[in-house]
Parts: C-alpha cells; structure tokens; sequence
C-alpha cells in the first residue's frame, strides 16, 4: 500500500516537474497553472456536513437540511474565491544576498497583483522550512523574503516554490509551483577562533616581505568610497570643503598581507582549511588591511574594500565547485 | 498540506467561546443543572485563562475528569446517544476540548463543531426566532472561519474583524440561490434513517389518553396550539366544527377511557349534503388519534378510520402532520351496527343508585324520548358551566347531577352517558374539540388547547349514532360562540382565548399567520410535498436520468455565472489602447516563431523579429515605430492609434 502510495507520489511529482520548467523570468499564475483541492479541514467539514445531513433526514429537520445545503453552498461558492484569490499574480524571482554557511540565505520573490481586488493571506513556501505570508494590494507589487538555512558553500539553488492560499474558508487550498532560475553564493563558515594573521613574512610569494603598519604617515591621495571614515584627513577636508582625502600609511601601501592555501596547516581538510582561510579574510578586511588571497589554481592580487572582499569570498566559496 | 501551528489570536478564540455558549444557551431547559454549572465552569476558566494568558491544565488532569463527566452523563440520560443525550455528551466534549485547544486545528475542529451544534438546536425548536438566532450565530462562526484563514503577517490597514464578518455575510449570501435550488430539489429521503429508544418523547399537552374529572377543564388554561385548518370554501359555523377525537367507551366508576382499537371497517356512514373538503396541520401531540370534523368521510393519507370513525394516524404524531380530508357535516352512522359494540355501549360499573332510579324512570319511553327526557332535566335543574367545577368522589355522577350541579364539558357528557346506558340506550363519550378561531390574516382556523371539548354519542334504532351534546343545552354558548363567551368573566383564561378584543390580540393572530406560512412551506416541506411540487413540475421520478440531468445543469446555471462574476472583479484597469494593440501585435509574432520576452524593449524586439521574419521587416519596424511614438513620445492621437490598428491589422506574418 505505502509502496503504491509512494509511486503514485512519484507520479505525480513528476508530472508537475514537467508542467513547472525552472525559469528565469516572471511566471503568470493563468488559468492552467493553479490547481485547487480540499484541504484536510475541508475533507473534516465535508464529513461533518454529511452527517448534519443525516441527522437532518432521521429527524425530520427542515432546518437542519437549509443549514447543510447553506453550508455546502457556501463551500461550493468559496472554490471560486479562494481560486482567485492566487489566479494572475504575477512572481517574479529578485535579489539574494550572499550568505555564510549556518546563516539562511535569502532570496526575493516578487509578487505583483495587477487587479483591482486585494489578494488576501497568500502563502509561499519552498518544500520544507516556513510559509511567508502577506496580503497583496491592489495593483501593487510586493517584495517578499523568503529564507534557506545555507548549509553548504558553493551554490544554494532554492528548490522549486510554492505559493498557495486557503482564504477565505480554508476549506480549498488553490495552489501554483513557480522554479525560479535563482542562486545565492553562500560562503564557507568562517572559524570561530582562528589562529592570529599570519605573519607577512612567512609567506614566499611576491611581496611577502612587507610589514603590515599603521604608523608611518606617507601622504594624501583622493577619497574613494572604499576607504574607512578613519582615515580621511578631516582637518584638510575642513580648510578645504570640496577636498576630501585619505591619509596614506606606508604599511598599507608597501607591505601586503598574502593569506595562503598552505599557511592553514597540513592537518586541516580542505573545509577546515577554507574556514580558516575565510575567517582571516574576514579578520584583514576588519583591521583595513591590503591582502591578498592564494588557493590551488587562483591567485588574487593583494587589494581592499568590499569588491575585493566579495572577490575573495567567492573564491573560497566556489573552490572546487564545478560551474 | 502543511498547516504551521500558529499561535491562536486570543481576541478570535474569546469569540469562539462565547459563540459556542452561545449555542449551548438554548439547550439550558434540557441538560441537568449540574451539567450547565460544569460547562459554565469549564469556559469561564478558559476565557480567563485567555485574559491571563495562563498555562491549560495538564492531561492527566483532563482525562479522569472527561471520564467521569461522561459517566455522569450516561448516569443521568441512560445512553450517550440520541436526542438529550447526544447533546449533553456534545456539549461536554465542547467544553473539555476548549481546555485543551492550543493551535489552529483545534481552533478549527470547535469551529465545526460549532456548526453541528446548531443543527441540534433544531432538533429542539424549529421556530422562525430560533432560525434568526442560529442564522446570526452561522454567520459569525464562519465570520470566525475567515479570520483564521486570514493569518497574514503584512496585515493591511483597517483590517478588523468587521471585515471577516462582512467577507462571511457575503460568502453565505452567494450561498443563497444555491441553498433555495438544493433545498428544492435535493431528493428527500423519508426519516428516520435509525431511531433510538429515548427519542419517543412522552406525551405532552393536548387531549388525554382517556377522560376523568378535570382533564378537560385543565385544558382550558392551556392557549397552546392544537391543529390549524384551511377549509375550501367556505367556513362551516361555529356550531357544526365538531372536531372528532378517541372515543371512550369504557368507565369504570372514575374514568372513561379507550378499547383498544381493531382492525375493523369503519362504521358506514351516509353523508346528506356536500363534503366539506379542509386541510388540517396537527401540531405533534404523541398519540395515534388524528382529529376530524365529524364525521369523515374518507381515510386521510397517513392513516384510517376505524370502527369508532375516529380517524387515526398509523403511529403516534411525533411531528407535524399536514392531511387532507373530507367530511360531513350531516349523515347518518352506524345504522346498522354490531352488537358487541352496542352490548358494550350499555356496560356500565356499579355505584350511583340515584342516577340509576332517575334513569330507570325513562324506561318506558321510546329510546329517542327517553334522550330528551335527560336533556330536559338538565335544563330544568340549576347546572352551571364552569371552569373550576369541585371535584365530586365516591358516586360521582350523582354527586354531580344532584349536589354540586357545577361541571365542564366531561362532566355532562360523562353524566349523560350514564344516564343513557342506564335507560338503556347505548352511548358513548366522543372527546375532540369545539370551534376555533378563524384568523383573518391567513384565512384559516386556529384550534386551541382550550377548545378541548367532549360530548355524548347514542345510538337509536333506524337513526344509527346521533350526537347528542348536553353542555350545549346548560351553556349553549359554549358551542355557538366559544368558550370565552359561556363562562363568567371572572374566570381566568389564557390571553389568546379571552374574547375582549386588544391589539396585541391582532399582532399575535398576525405573528400566528407568519408561523402557519413558515410551519408549512418551511419546516413542512416534506418529502410528499417535494412530490407533489414537482409532479406539479412535470417531474414524477427522482431516480430519472432526465431529473439527474436537469438537477445538476441547474446547479452549473447558477453556479457558473457567479464564478464568471467573481472572476471578472479580479480585472485590473483598462489599458490605454496602444498597449491593447500592441499586444495583439505580440500576441501574432509569437505565433509566427518570434519569441517575446516581457523584459525586452521593444527596439530589441524588433531587432530580432526583422531578422527571424525578414521579409516583414518593413512592417515590423513601422508598427514598433508607431507604437513607440505612441506611447512614449506622447504623440498620442485617436489617428494614430487607428493608424496603428489598421497596421498590426494588415501584418499577417506566416510560419516558415
């Protein structure tokens, strides 16, 4: 029995699978794309309906048969409301934004109502985890969040989207698939305690000789939004108000930091090392400091600021990831 | 179907409670007083629990409570089942489930509950006031239904739980036509599909079982609808309207009641004059005895006439009863009868020695003779009528003929009746009702508890059985004009049978009128009239594939055009003709092979469509130029926008 259950839900799953093809763009929930059933309180109703209707019979009660066929009725009529309530809105996947593993990853789905009725209680769910709930206004479009714990670095793709809804009787449930063509980068869990930076001179690449320093003060070049508050020369800024400059310290310059592949330690696997790789990463870019980052087959060239950063991320996300 | 248990809304669960209560109210006059205290209780301590937002009590609390306020249910009803049973255990279920109802599905299985406690208050009262009360609980429950299928977590400004209610109002009034249609139509199964044991209620009001001193004139205080009546044509006066009730035959110093009735053929009766033809709703009175105008002259439909020509149902009237009949008002009974019943017509106990030496005094008359002979030394000694006579012991009838001389209707009908076999004339006490009142606001009798009347039968050679009633000689009023007007006023009556006219009198025949329409084409509408109105259709079988067919296009013609309608408010708002052009352009690219892609400016399009479509391109770019000069430029003109019309018109791109 669980067997032919099993098959049948197999089945089925592939025939949605291939009515719902994974796709980039926004998809219309038109006519053929929503199915509608019961819901499991709406069997429970039915079968209590049925057995108001006998008693109604065995006791002779006029009343008894109006409320029933009033109630059926009103489940009836509620199939054609709780089918619009999901019939032409439009989804449309948005943006994701990087995650850390253990962090949910985020990814935005769009959904624009485009008629002149309030879409009540509408549900979107991947196939596990919590339902995102919201009403849509009229001729609106709304940017709803939904989130998946990031387990693995490389690519999270979400799995294929629900969006449902049971208002107003919770009695039907009318419901869509929407695959979208999305991905978020989710990066390897950085070290909790990783050991200190390593020391610039350890490494044996190109500049890994240099000396990491604030102190000595070389001169002023031109802000760039990538440079910290810290460091702009407020008080030339304040003699000169269209001037705004960077102090410049010699460290930053002249010694860059080489985070490298075999730095992180023979023992460590190739996860553990990535972490603590990530967890340095994160450490030089906190302390401002230029690096750059060396892993089996990729070379980054010591930089700062959040592309670099983002650069850097992606790299140990996607090591050994195939594209 | 995964249902997240979300936290209840307190504000939703409060109202649940006090719907649910709200619904048990009514059946307070039929649980046990220690089951009302229990369930009080038990939702009291809930809508506080709610208010202090408390913890609900443990399980193995719940469980040896809900076991013994199930056996203490069974203890006091005898089943679980049934009528009053059902609904305590119900009701007990209710109230425990609410101590433990946590999440939405709990929520949701009260909510339906809910609704199957308002079809067991039907069992108890049909009446137009409680489909009102129920009709307003429906709406707010599935008011409550809404709110719970309502979760959002972006709620909309000015979202209040009046909206649930308007959105539940206006599912249910949807709901209606197709409510009118099923209830029409739907095949109607006669009842009961099962009967337990307690469901026989005992007999209330109404005419007894048999007759002893005092059960008429209790009845008298009694303004409690027995029958109604719709004559065609003409009213009969108040004098004829005999309503023929048991027979009692049988007396024992005491009591006159019943022989049980056989099976035999009704007594043959000779009508003079036209039928009168009439259609009686009889309110339930548990008995088996229908009532008549005397003397019937055909079987009703749901029951026979016996040897007595009582008219009586094949089991006791446990619901309304609507039957036509004919009967009447002149004929002569029984002239040729059988002898037992006769012999057993002269039966009479020992005791009352005076009533006897009177009788035998009459002994030499002929039989008819000796009848008058008794009427007249009831209107020659001073009877009253009254409706508060004393009660007489020991030789009763003599105590009555010659001491107290105070009686109501039993007592000179009973006292006749001796009279009579002791004279040797076989007779018999006929119990029923007398009169009615005809309420101008349907056009049709009301026959009271109060009218409860009994009278005497005799027999005589050649005439058959003759009605003889004696009240009418001591109160003649009684039967001409009623009981209101043949007793002292002094004497206490139920408002709707005192004559002094007042206006809540009207209202109250008014409101009486609408309980007669409701009673009839509401709660009356049984599976015999489903026949009888749709034979009226042309429609004679249920089972047909022809009715099926019909049944089931009717509901798709009104269900179809309320989709179409529902559907059509989901419509956004008309868009400028240049675009509704503009899409019928895509719409025949797509057609011909040129994909569009909605994120694509249209100069793109045309881009691709002029290389896929070459030998169009000349169209193409003119109608994307038209369109974008259309639309952004704003050069937006009733001449460009036919211009452009005609040109997507006349681009008949095809496949390669």
């Amino acid at each position: 029995m669980s067997r032919f259950r099993e098959s049948f839900k197999r089945l089925r799953q592939s025939w949605f699978v291939r009515r719902h093809k994974r796709i980039a763009l926004a998809i219309r929930l038109e006519q053929r794309r929503v199915y509608i059933f019961l819901t499991r309180p709406g069997i429970a109703f039915c079968l209590i309906l049925l057995a108001m209707l006998g008693g109604s019979v065995n006791y002779d009660l006029s009343l008894g048969y109006i409320l029933v066929f009033l109630l059926g009725s009103m489940t009836l009529v509620s199939i054609f409301h709780t089918f619009r309530n999901l019939l032409n809105l439009s989804l449309q996947p948005g943006r994701c934004d990087p995650a850390f593993v253990g962090e949910a990853a985020r990814f935005e789905v769009l959904v624009e109502n485009s008629g002149n009725l309030v879409r009540r209680n509408v549900q979107l769910i991947y196939e596990e985890g919590m339902p995102v709930a919201a009403d849509i206004e009229a001729n609106s479009r709304s940017a709803l969040w939904m989130t998946l714990p990031a387990q693995q670095r490389g690519w999270l793709v979400p799995p294929r989207l629900t969006v449902y809804t049971a208002y107003p009787l919770g009695l039907f449930r009318a419901w869509s698939y929407c695959w979208f063509d999305q991905r978020c980068l989710v990066y390897p869990r950085p070290e909790l305690y990783p050991p200190e930076l390593p020391d610039p001179g350890e490494g044996d690449g190109p500049g890994a000789h240099t000396r990491a320093g604030h102190d000595d003060f070389a001169g002023l070049r031109q802000h760039t939004p990538s440079d910290s508050p810290r460091h702009i020369a407020w008080k030339a800024a304040a003699r000169d108000e269209t001037l705004l400059l960077t102090k410049q310290w010699s460290g930053e310059v002249a010694l860059s930091l080489w985070l490298e592949w075999d730095m992180t330690g023979d023992d460590l696997d190739v996860e553990a090392r990535l972490s603590r790789l990530t967890a340095w990463v994160l450490d030089a870019e906190a302390r401002e400091l230029t690096f750059g980052l060396r892993l089996p087959g990729k070379v980054i060239e010591p930089d700062r600021g959040g592309n670099h950063l983002n650069a850097c991320l992606a790299a140990l996300a996607l090591y050994g990831v195939k594209s | 179907m995964r249902e997240g248990e979300i936290q209840l809304n307190r504000a939703n669960l409060a109202s649940l409670i006090a719907v649910l209560a709200l619904l048990i109210v009514p059946h307070g006059d039929h649980l046990p007083w220690w089951l009302i205290g229990v369930l009080g209780l038990l939702f009291s301590w809930r809508l506080f629990l709610i208010s202090i937002q408390g913890r609900l009590p443990p399980s193995w609390l719940l469980l040896p409570f809900t076991v013994s306020l199930i056996i203490g249910v069974y203890v006091e009803f005898k089943t679980l089942f049934g009528r009053t049973g059902g609904v305590a255990l119900l009701s007990v279920l209710i109230g425990l489930k609410l101590m433990e109802t946590r999440g939405r599905r709990d929520a949701l299985l009260l909510v339906f509950l809910g609704y199957f406690l308002v079809v067991t208050n039907f069992l108890f009262s049909q009446s137009f006031a409680m489909a009102v009360y129920l009709l307003l609980i429906v709406t707010v429950i599935t008011a409550l239904l809404v709110g719970w299928n309502s979760v959002g977590w972006n709620r909309l400004e000015g979202f209040s739980p009046l909206t649930h209610l308007v959105t539940a109002g206006k599912l249910l009034l949807q709901a209606v036509p197709l409510m009118v249609l099923l209830f029409v139509f739907f095949p109607r199964i006669e009842g009961p599909l099962w009967r337990l044991p307690q469901d026989r209620s005992s007999a209330k009001g109404g005419l007894a079982d048999s007759m002893s001193p005092g059960s008429f004139s209790n009845l008298s205080q009694s303004d409690e609808v027995a029958f109604r009546v719709e004559f065609l044509g003409t009213v009969p006066p108040h004098g004829a309207l005999y309503w023929r009730g048991p027979v009692f035959e049988q007396y024992d110093g005491t009591t006159w009641s019943q022989i049980p009735l056989g099976s035999e053929p009704p007594a043959p009766v000779e009508g003079i004059g036209p039928a009168v033809q009439y259609q009686l709703t009889l309110e339930p009175h548990q008995r088996p005895w229908l009532l008549a105008l005397d003397a019937p002259a055909q079987s009703p439909g749901n029951g026979r006439i016996s040897d007595r020509m009582q008219a009586v149902a094949n089991g006791p009237v446990v619901k309304r009863d609507r039957y036509a009949l004919a009967s009447w008002l002149d004929y002569r009974m029984g002239k040729q009868q059988a002898t037992l019943m006769l012999q057993r017509s002269l039966l009479l106990p020992r005791g009352n020695p005076k009533a006897r030496a009177l009788a035998a005094g009459w002994k030499a008359l002929p039989p008819a003779q000796r009848v008058t002979a008794a009427l007249a030394y009831y209107d020659s000694q001073p009877f009253t009528y009254t409706l508060q006579p004393p009660l007489y012991q020991g030789d009763a009838i003599d105590r009555f003929l010659f001491e107290g001389r105070q009686g109501f209707c039993e007592h000179y009908a009973g006292s006749f009746v001796f009279l009579m076999r002791a004279a040797g004339v076989p007779a018999r006490v006929v119990g029923g009702y007398q009169g009615g009142e005809l309420n101008p606001a349907g056009n049709y009798l009301i026959v009271r508890q109060a009218d409860a009347h009994a009278w005497a039968e005799v027999w005589l050679e050649g005439r058959g059985w003759q009605r003889i009633d004696p009240t009418a000689t001591v109160a003649p009023d009684r039967v001409d004009l009623g009981l209101a007007r043949s007793v002292a006023q002094s004497e206490s009556l139920p408002m709707m049978v005192r004559v002094d006219a007042n206006w809540l009198r009207g209202v109250r025949l008014g409101l009486d009128a609408a309980v007669n329409a409701w009673n009839q084409w509401i709660i009356g509408y049984t599976p015999d009239q489903q026949m009888k109105l749709l034979r009226q259709l042309g429609i004679s079988n249920l089972a047909s594939y022809q009715f099926v067919a019909w049944f089931l296009g009717m509901i798709m013609a009104m269900t179809l055009p309320l989709a179409a309608w529902l559907l059509w408010h989901l419509r956004g708002p008309n868009p400028p003709p240049e675009v509704k052009a503009w899409r019928s352009f895509c719409h025949k690219l797509e057609k011909a092979g040129v994909e569009v892609r909605p994120s694509e400016p249209p100069l793109a399009l045309s881009q691709r469509a002029c290389a896929a479509l070459p030998e169009h391109a000349e169209a193409i770019a003119t109608i994307i130029g038209q369109y974008l000069a259309l639309r952004y430029l704003g050069e937006a003109s009733a001449e460009g926008i036919v211009q452009l019309k005609q040109q997507i018109a006349a681009f008949k791109p095809r496949r390669t």
